[in-house]
């Protein structure tokens, strides 16, 4: 098959990848592999080390680098992880979702648990402008009486 | 003579109709002149309070200019000076009759400038005619003065050639006049001020509030046109059509119905796209905007002309593109960009030009809606909030799950508590003297010396001959001045006492008790934003003299205007503070503020033993001891317990109730009074101890020191438990819900992956 080994920068949960110095290699699957985490055969190249990113046609998917390669004699073995946010990108970003934390849409009065908050509190005392006098107050006298 | 008296509201487009054109304008320079071929669509907004009129006569023209106050450096910036001077000239093509102008991006008129319309003639061999070019005038109706400022145009002679000037005013400086007609998409600089205008015949933005005019060739009107000027006159004073109206049925009779909204509407050219995919098919757009950023948008609703059914137009605030202000989903395209050009929402039926984006747009929107662009402009400018304006506001509140006033069928929301007055009345029988120390002192002494001890005895037979049976209560109350919270009959008078009238100690005789202490405000700011101005990372607490000490809940009085207002009852010296969120009372307490004085021997044995009682806890508790004083001061002085009643318990709801009349109350409600939470400490202190302590109504605010990352957003944003398509969010954003979306063509594993994938969270770029 052929597959083409490139360089992502991005990191994997990203929505978006980079695919820097792609080069097109022959290579098959390894016996007992599945598409979802196959190990592909390659020769052995020492630029592929540099690569961690992979395109497979055959199956209509991309590929992150789960580990780095092994080598065995002249052949070096690739082991895949199917990029399952990028493969399939176009139907995630238009699904229905709930977002528990955002970026973009949130909800500033929501309690934040990320927000740490030290013991003990700082207090403000502020006083409304009117004081009472107990100081020179007045009498009421109450009588019965008078004309 | 085409004549129409046209009047513009705030925020309206008026066109106007005139005849067609008879004649080629290409024979003016002839002296044969055409007419009837000129046609103005202006934009002014006007001010609250005027409206406006323009009175078109005949027109005979070749190019138009305009200019601002007649300086073009002022505030027009055009650039192209010809023979005219400052005026930046406008051909009329025989053929369409069309002109437009274009005024520089940077052109911001000044308040109150005037823009002047001029109709003139550059053909070679001048003007031949005699009559007026443009009969323009404009006025307003000033509702203060009741009288309309009329500033009549171009009545000067037009049979010289040259420049002749009609003036439009520019009513408001934040209005700004903008155009550019080859942009692809309006200057951000057009939306500085919340405001842009585009000017042309072929539609261009008209988005942002209206200012200036355009020129095309020719309109229907749904402004309303009069036969006479009085007709017309009469419409702007009272806002009601009587007679006179000459276009009716062309959406001028204020009653005919908007049509209703039961389809979808079309937006046309809302969505710009890079790509102009969009044209010429549908696209639904569920949208989305954000109501409580800076940036505002809203939809005006427009009666149906004659040409147009109902329409909405968009009004912008802030907002370069509608995307700014809000986010949508779509439903079969990838979006690539939006652009905010044309606005007006126009139903399916009307046809669309080859160069119109259109998009369907469906009336589950939550843009707020309103009938009148003054609310808009309110809502704009923060005088109202949404849902003061908005006649959708319940959608919009689902759907941002924003709080919905209960609906109490029945009742109306209270602006305010009305709160009452204290009528009774103390000027007979049992009298209420204001008296000062001295001249207590100088009672006493009159009463204690034995000169007058027969006079005195022979003035109170109807008390058993003893003076103190008729003086039913002393108490203190520590107000300098009692007329904060008394009404006192005129000077000063000598103090009766029974049938008695002292020679030498006089007080101000105390009418009725009605007054409340209003003993101040502030306003209670958020000062986060965010969830730590509430409990438990901040907490709220009020100190009221006589009172107590109250934790308060913190959501009742932030964002609000916190007020207190104190009553004291003269006969007990009992107190009620009642504690307002923006004239809305929340909280009420109540204390004890008055202390008695004894007079007799026996009077004080009884006071004192009570106030021991009451601090070495005989009592029990505060509400005991304040009891305990209560009660002696009834009894010292004599008060009954309906008197008592009369002043205490009409009053007060707590603690200090019990202490002024505890002997009516049940020993369940004192036991329920005591045990309430969330006080601190409350209810009256006994004695004259409340003296020591404050004096001023204390706030206190505890906060909780709080670290938040300051890039929190950015690397795991903040809670959020809104919905809406992935590709709706962007930046972080972690799912507690995952619904994947039809096509999806992977294995479950695949699923589960991306299940994992979303929940631990992903960035949108």
């Amino acid at each position: 098959m052929q597959l083409t080994l490139s360089k992502n920068t991005k990191p994997i949960n990203h929505m978006t990848r980079t695919f820097a110095e792609p080069v097109v290699v022959a290579g098959f699957l390894r016996d007992g592999c599945d598409i979802f985490s196959p190990q592909i055969e390659v020769e052995y190249n020492a630029a592929y080390l540099q690569k961690n990113y992979a395109h497979i046609p055959e199956y209509g998917r991309y590929y992150y680098f789960s580990e780095p390669p092994t080598i065995e004699g002249k052949k070096m073995i690739l082991h895949l992880m199917a990029d399952s946010l990028y493969n399939f990108r176009s139907v995630i970003l238009s699904s229905q979702c709930i977002a528990e934390r955002s970026s973009s849409v949130y909800d500033l009065y929501l309690t934040d648990e990320a927000v740490a908050s030290e013991a003990g509190y700082t207090y403000f005392s502020y006083s409304l402008p009117y004081t009472f006098h107990p100081d020179n107050g007045k009498y009421i006298l109450a009588v019965a009486g008078g004309v | 003579m085409a004549s129409a008296l046209d009047i513009l509201n705030s925020g309206e487009v008026i066109t106007f109709q005139l005849p067609n054109t008879t004649q080629d304008p290409t024979l003016c320079n002839n002296g044969i002149y055409f007419t009837d071929s000129f046609t103005a669509e202006l934009g002014l907004e006007i001010k609250s309070g005027q409206r406006l009129s323009f009175q078109i006569d005949n027109i005979y023209m070749k190019n138009f200019s305009i200019s601002e106050d007649g300086i073009s450096g002022d505030a027009i910036q055009i650039p192209d000076n010809t023979a005219m001077g400052y005026q930046y000239q406008y051909y009329i093509d025989s053929s369409d009759c069309s002109a437009s102008f274009v005024l520089d991006n940077d052109f911001v008129p000044k308040n109150n400038h005037v823009l002047k319309v001029a109709a003139y003639c550059t053909y070679d061999y001048g003007w031949q005619g005699t009559t007026n070019i443009v009969n323009l005038e404009y006025r307003f109706y000033d509702e203060t003065t009741e009288a309309f400022v009329t500033n009549p145009l171009n009545t000067a002679d037009r049979s010289i050639p040259g420049e002749h000037f009609a003036s439009i005013p520019v009513i408001k400086s934040e209005n700004c006049l903008y155009g550019n007609e080859t942009s692809s998409e309006p200057s951000l600089s057009a939306f500085r001020n919340g405001v842009g205008y585009t000017f042309g015949t072929t539609g261009y933005a008209r988005n942002i509030k209206n200012a200036g005019f355009v020129l095309a060739t020719s309109f229907a009107t749904n402004i309303p046109c009069f036969d006479t000027q009085a007709h017309a006159e009469a419409y702007l004073r009272d806002n009601t059509i009587t007679e006179g109206l000459l276009n009716k049925g062309e959406g001028t009779d204020p009653e005919e119905e908007y049509e209703e909204q039961n389809d979808f509407w079309y937006i046309k050219n809302v969505w710009g796209h890079n790509t102009k995919t969009l044209t010429g098919y549908d696209h639904f757009r569920n949208y989305r905007f954000f109501p409580f950023t800076e940036q505002k948008i809203a939809l005006l609703k427009r009666k149906p002309t004659a040409a147009n059914p109902a329409s909405f137009t968009l009004i912008t605030q802030f907002a370069y593109n509608v995307k700014t202000a809000g986010a949508f989903n779509f439903d079969d395209d990838d979006y690539v960009d939006a652009v905010t050009y044309e606005t007006d929402y126009i139903k399916k039926s009307l046809s669309f030009g080859t160069d119109d984006y259109y998009t369907v747009f469906k009336w589950d929107t939550n843009i707020p809606t309103a009938d009148n662009m003054e609310d808009i402009e309110d809502y704009f400018a923060g005088r109202k909030t949404i849902d003061q304006i908005a006649t959708n506001w319940k959608e919009i509140a689902r759907q941002v799950n924003e709080l919905i006033a209960p609906d109490l069928p029945g009742l109306d929301l209270d602006e305010s508590t009305p709160t009452g007055s204290n009528g009774m009345v103390y000027t007979y029988g049992a009298k209420l003297y204001e008296i000062s120390n001295i001249e207590l002192a100088a009672l006493f002494s009159e009463m204690f010396t034995p000169q007058n001890l027969q006079a005195i005895l022979d003035g109170n037979k109807l008390f058993g001959n003893d003076v103190f049976n008729a003086i039913s209560n002393i108490i203190y109350l520590p107000l300098s001045d009692l007329s904060e919270i008394c009404t006192f009959l005129s000077g000063t008078n000598n103090i009766w006492i029974g049938s008695w009238e002292s020679q030498n100690a006089q007080g101000r005789l105390i009418s009725t008790n009605d007054k409340v202490i209003d003993c101040g405000s502030f306003f209670f700011t958020d000062n986060y934003g965010d969830f730590r101005s509430y409990d438990p990372y901040q907490r709220f607490y009020c100190m009221i003299p006589f009172c107590g000490f109250f934790e308060l809940v913190v959501s009742k009085y932030i964002g609000k205007t916190v007020s207190c207002k104190i009553a004291i009852d003269i006969t007990t010296g009992g107190v009620l503070a009642m504690l307002f969120a923006d004239g809305i009372m929340m909280d009420q307490f109540s204390g004890q503020c008055g202390a008695s004085r004894p007079v007799t021997a026996r009077d004080s044995a009884t006071y004192f033993s009570n106030i021991v009682n009451a601090i070495t806890g005989a009592g029990g508790t505060f509400g005991n001891a304040a009891k305990g004083a209560g009660q002696a001061a009834a009894k010292i002085s004599g008060v009954s317990s309906g008197a008592a009643l009369a002043g205490g318990v009409a009053m007060g709801v707590g603690v200090a109730a019990v202490g002024a009349v505890g002997g009516t109350l049940k020993a369940y409600q004192i036991k329920e009074s005591i045990d309430s939470p969330p006080t601190m400490s409350s209810g009256a202190l006994a004695g004259c101890m409340g003296y020591f302590s404050n004096t001023k109504v204390h706030f206190i605010v505890a906060q909780k020191k709080t670290v938040r990352p300051v890039n929190e957003l950015e690397t795991i944003g903040y809670p959020s438990n809104m919905g809406g398509t992935v590709g709706s969010f962007s930046g972080f954003l972690q799912c507690s819900a995952f619904k994947l979306a039809n096509g999806f063509t992977g294995t479950e594993k695949e699923r589960e992956d991306i299940l994992a994938i979303v929940k631990n969270g992903i960035y949108i770029e």
